[in-house]
């Protein structure tokens, strides 16, 4: 989506007109509110002194005036002085009204200079003037009528003036309330355009908030649709990360098993008496299947390591077994690529997580004879002290770039396109080895120079191991060929009927002496009563899987070892097993050789026990070791696990189990076809499981893969149950050729 | 004597409005400058109470001190308050009209003479007052004290030259 282009600019335009409005709105209220208090001044200025009506007090002067003119009339025409009294009443009052016209105080200004207030001031001069005639006059007296006769003729023209004055007066007034009038109204209109203004202002005001509100929710709009739509890229991302990491793990897996095959197969192969060239080839096959498992052991790790889980586990690594293998692995490689390898590499054995340094070596190594189109690829190991082994990986390669060092180490990322294409691979090995490296608390790092070569190294804690050799050791490494083992009473916990026959045909052929449960509870009440010297628990099982069996016997206070058997190689059942007090693991299909070796392990008499190796349990799962009878290893080599079967448990056996395993096939077709119907998931997932199992005891891969399959499908529907069962028909017929061909050898 | 007569005044006319009272009035001896007529309960003369200066005088006198709009600068009145002068004329009513020498006349509320020391001014300055200074009886308020008199209504109820009161019903 496109961001408005004119954003920023058009807000800052806002802002400047909202800025411009409120400075003309303040404006506007401040001049109002000096017009108003201009307005307030004049009216308080008014009141403030006490004043009188001038128009009152001049009108009332002028009927006073006429009132002592007609007296004196009166008084002239008449002759008659009576009226004098009255007529001097009269005076008196015109008298206090002349004295106030002038000096009082009054709307109308009569103090000033103006023509109005001349003669105001004369008329009451005049007044004032004529007290002292006034009181002179006797009525008595001869002179007193002319007297009185001068006065009024006076007054008379006084009177013409007076009604001069009122008539300015009242001109003056109405004059003034004009003057006042417009000068309200100039006040009131200004209060107006002002008030509009005002009003103006503040919607120009509201309008640009209103648009600047539109426009904030708008872009905040655009914002959380970008939000959102990262989130679900995000979201993507993730899925597709887990995935990945998915994939990974179920490749690894399903690898794994066809793997074992080769090297269980090469295991018996070299039991064979074979030419030396071949039995070279066959130590090349066995070494290079050895480290393919390490390497998918590691791509699963990886998965787990991604998911921030690392397991530290240790193990014993025998640094001159280590150089041969890597010698070996690598020979071949490094001479196809006109490469010299040199392996230097101490004596001794130390204790660390030996599968991860293995890996990590091979991860070096490879990538070392990938990058180097000629020279020398050198392996270096020492121990630095007795705690630190340290391994160099030099090469003569393309080096590399000082600026591209810290991509080195992150996940997906060769450092260039062109490196893909040439070389190939996946981008991961440095990271798995970053964070395997990381997780065990040691080093790793790089020195490079372009166009001379690379010098990679990692650093991991060890401990070295003091006595060289120790006689279970020695057994442990070849249990089955050497010193036979001491009889065992081993109690066999297992609800599949073929693995139980198998697993305790194989037991009888090495010797021992097996009893059976069928699931926890019933492993629980047999230990109760009767102690063997060791316990194979299966994992999945009804009523009681293993785990909670092996809580409820170490709650008991049992220590016997209990070896969990499993059909999943991932970590976690792993842990889970060790976590429930289970001392070691063994992966299904259980072969001859894992069981020789791992009772060899755990034989009461022999005192250290592998699982009481400081560090962690045992990990016997890596140590494929032969089978104790090489003359019956010329089968078919399509299903290995059948010819080890033969191998341990005779034809007749094996053929018998076929039998049964066919018989469940029926009996899996009604089971699973009833739980079908009902929809039921579990009932489903544990009748495949069932099948699973025997299945893979019998080497049917097919069949148990693809129950295994649609076990993360649930619910099945028919037509997957009818694939199956052909599958499962197809194994059994498979199986019984190569049990024929068996025979025949 | 006074005091007395003007709390019991109230009580007096309830009981004998129109008959012989015991409270009397003076004959003016002087010039008379004021007469009470209407509602008033003592009196001198056929329905009126009439005062010379020496019998209002004998009242007592308030002096204030006060601004008016018809003099310059503040200026000193005294004579006895109104309410007073109505008690001696025994006078009660709802509104007094003031009279004055030229017939101008204006009319007070009986609540103003309660509620304000509004005085009839008999002396300006500490002299008395001819008709040309606008005596010889002058309605005075309080305005210095009671700020909020100063206006038009009031000072047309300060009456100059007054020569007559009518106490109306």
């Amino acid at each position: 989506m496109k961001f408005p282009r004119r954003h920023p600019s058009s807000l800052w335009r806002d802002r400047v007109g909202v800025v411009f409005l409120s400075i003309v709105a303040l404006l506007s209220v401040l001049t109002a509110w000096m017009l108003f208090s201009r307005l307030l001044d004049t009216e308080r200025e008014m009141d403030s002194v006490v004043r009188e009506d001038a128009m009152w007090a001049i009108f009332q002067s002028d009927r006073h005036l006429r009132q002592l003119e007609s007296l004196a009339f009166l008084i002239v025409e008449t002759g008659d002085p009576g009226l004098h009294d009255q007529f001097m009443r009269s005076y008196d009052i015109l008298y206090s009204r002349v004295s106030l016209i002038a000096g009082g105080t009054f709307f109308l200004d009569l103090s000033s200079e103006g023509k109005l207030s001349q003669r105001v001031t004369a008329f009451k001069q005049y007044i004032v003037a004529l007290a002292p005639r006034i009181d002179a006059l006797v009525p008595e007296s001869d002179d007193y009528l002319s007297e009185m006769s001068e006065i009024a003729t006076q007054l008379q023209a006084q009177a013409q003036l007076s009604n001069d004055l009122v008539l300015g007066a009242n001109a003056a007034i109405n004059a003034m309330r004009v003057d006042d009038r417009v000068l309200r109204r100039e006040i009131q209109d200004q209060l107006a355009l002002l008030a509009l203004v005002l009003i103006v202002a503040f919607l120009g005001i509201f309008a640009l908030l209103m648009m600047q509100l539109r426009r904030i929710a708008k872009s905040n709009r655009h914002m959380a649709l970008l939000q959102e739509r990262s989130r679900r890229q995000a979201l993507r991302a993730q899925a597709a990360s887990r995935a990945k990491s998915a994939f990974l793990a179920t490749m690894s897996h399903e690898i794994r098993t066809p793997l074992n095959g080769i090297i269980g197969s090469a295991d018996l192969l070299s039991f064979a008496s074979l030419p030396q060239q071949h039995m070279r080839r066959l130590d090349t096959i066995r070494a290079s299947a050895a480290l393919l498992r390490d390497l998918i052991d590691g791509i699963l790790d990886f998965s787990k390591l991604e998911a921030g889980r690392f397991e530290a586990r240790s193990g014993e690594l025998d640094l001159d077994e280590l150089r041969d293998l890597m010698s070996k692995a690598f020979e071949g490689q490094a001479q196809e690529a006109g490469l010299t390898l040199t392996v230097d590499m101490p004596s001794g054995k130390v204790v660390t997580n030996d599968a991860r340094v293995r890996q990590v070596m091979i991860n070096l190594i490879g990538n070392a004879i990938k990058f180097t189109p000629e020279g020398r690829v050198q392996l270096r190991g020492s121990l630095q002290g007795d705690d630190v082994l340290r391994i160099e990986v030099e090469d003569d390669g393309i080096g590399i770039a000082p600026e591209d060092m810290p991509r080195l180490f992150r996940e997906f990322s060769q450092l260039d396109g062109s490196y893909a294409r040439k070389y190939g691979g996946s981008g991961l090995g440095l990271a798995i080895c970053k964070r395997i490296i990381d997780g065990m608390q040691g080093a790793i790092g790089v020195q490079s120079t372009p166009g001379k070569g690379s010098l990679f190294w990692f650093e991991v804690p060890v401990r070295k191991v003091v006595h060289v050799d120790t006689p279970q050791a020695a057994a442990s490494r070849a249990a089955g060929t050497s010193a036979p083992p001491e009889a065992l009473h081993v109690l066999v916990v297992e609800d599949n009927e073929i693995n139980l026959d198998v697993m305790k045909g194989i037991l009888e052929n090495l010797g021992h002496r097996c009893s059976e449960a069928r699931n926890g509870h019933e492993a629980v009440t047999f230990l109760q009563n009767i102690q063997p010297d060791i316990v194979l628990m299966d994992m999945q099982m009804p009523v009681m899987d293993g785990v909670a069996a092996t809580r409820v016997l170490r709650g008991m206070g049992l220590t016997l070892p209990v070896i969990g058997v499993t059909a999943n190689a991932f970590s976690e059942d792993r842990d889970a097993c060790l976590d429930a007090g289970m001392d070691a693991f063994v992966p299904k299909p259980v072969t001859n050789a894992v069981l020789a070796n791992i009772l060899a392990q755990f034989t009461p008499d022999t005192g250290t026990r592998a699982h009481s190796a400081p560090g962690g349990a045992a990990d016997v799962e890596t140590t494929a070791d032969q089978p104790d009878d090489p003359a019956v290893s010329a089968g078919g080599m399509d299903n290995p696990q059948l010819d080890d079967l033969v191998a341990a448990l005779g034809v007749d056996i094996v053929a018998s189990l076929i039998d049964r395993f066919e018989a469940d096939i029926t009996v899996l077709q009604n089971d699973l076809g009833a739980v079908i119907n009902d929809g039921d998931d579990a009932a489903q997932d544990d009748l495949l499981h069932t099948f699973k199992g025997g299945a893979l005891t019998l080497g049917m891969m097919c069949s148990g893969a693809y129950a295994q399959e649609m076990r993360a499908k649930l619910p099945l529907d028919i037509g997957q149950l009818d694939h199956l069962l052909v599958l499962a028909q197809d194994d059994v017929a498979h199986a019984r050729h190569s049990l024929n061909l068996s025979a025949i050898a | 004597m006074l005091g007395f007569t003007r709390y019991l005044l109230p009580v007096f006319l309830l009981f004998s409005a129109g008959s012989a009272v015991s409270q009397t009035l003076n004959q003016p001896q002087g010039a008379v400058i004021l007469e009470i007529s209407g509602q008033v309960a003592v009196t001198n003369t056929e329905g009126a109470a009439q005062f010379d200066l020496e019998m209002i005088e004998a009242l007592d006198q308030l002096v204030i001190d006060v601004e008016t709009p018809w003099h310059e600068g503040p200026q000193q009145f005294s004579g006895p308050r109104i309410v007073d002068l109505m008690a001696a004329a025994a006078a009660s009513g709802s509104e007094l009209r003031f009279v004055a020498i030229n017939d101008y006349a204006a009319n007070m509320p009986w609540d103003d003479i309660e509620a304000h020391d509004v005085i009839l001014a008999s002396r300006h300055n500490g002299d008395t007052m001819s008709v040309r200074d606008k005596g010889p009886l002058f309605v005075i308020y309080p305005f210095n004290e009671n700020p909020e008199l100063r206006n038009e209504v009031y000072y047309g109820r300060s009456v100059w030259q007054v020569k007559a009161i009518q106490v109306l019903p």
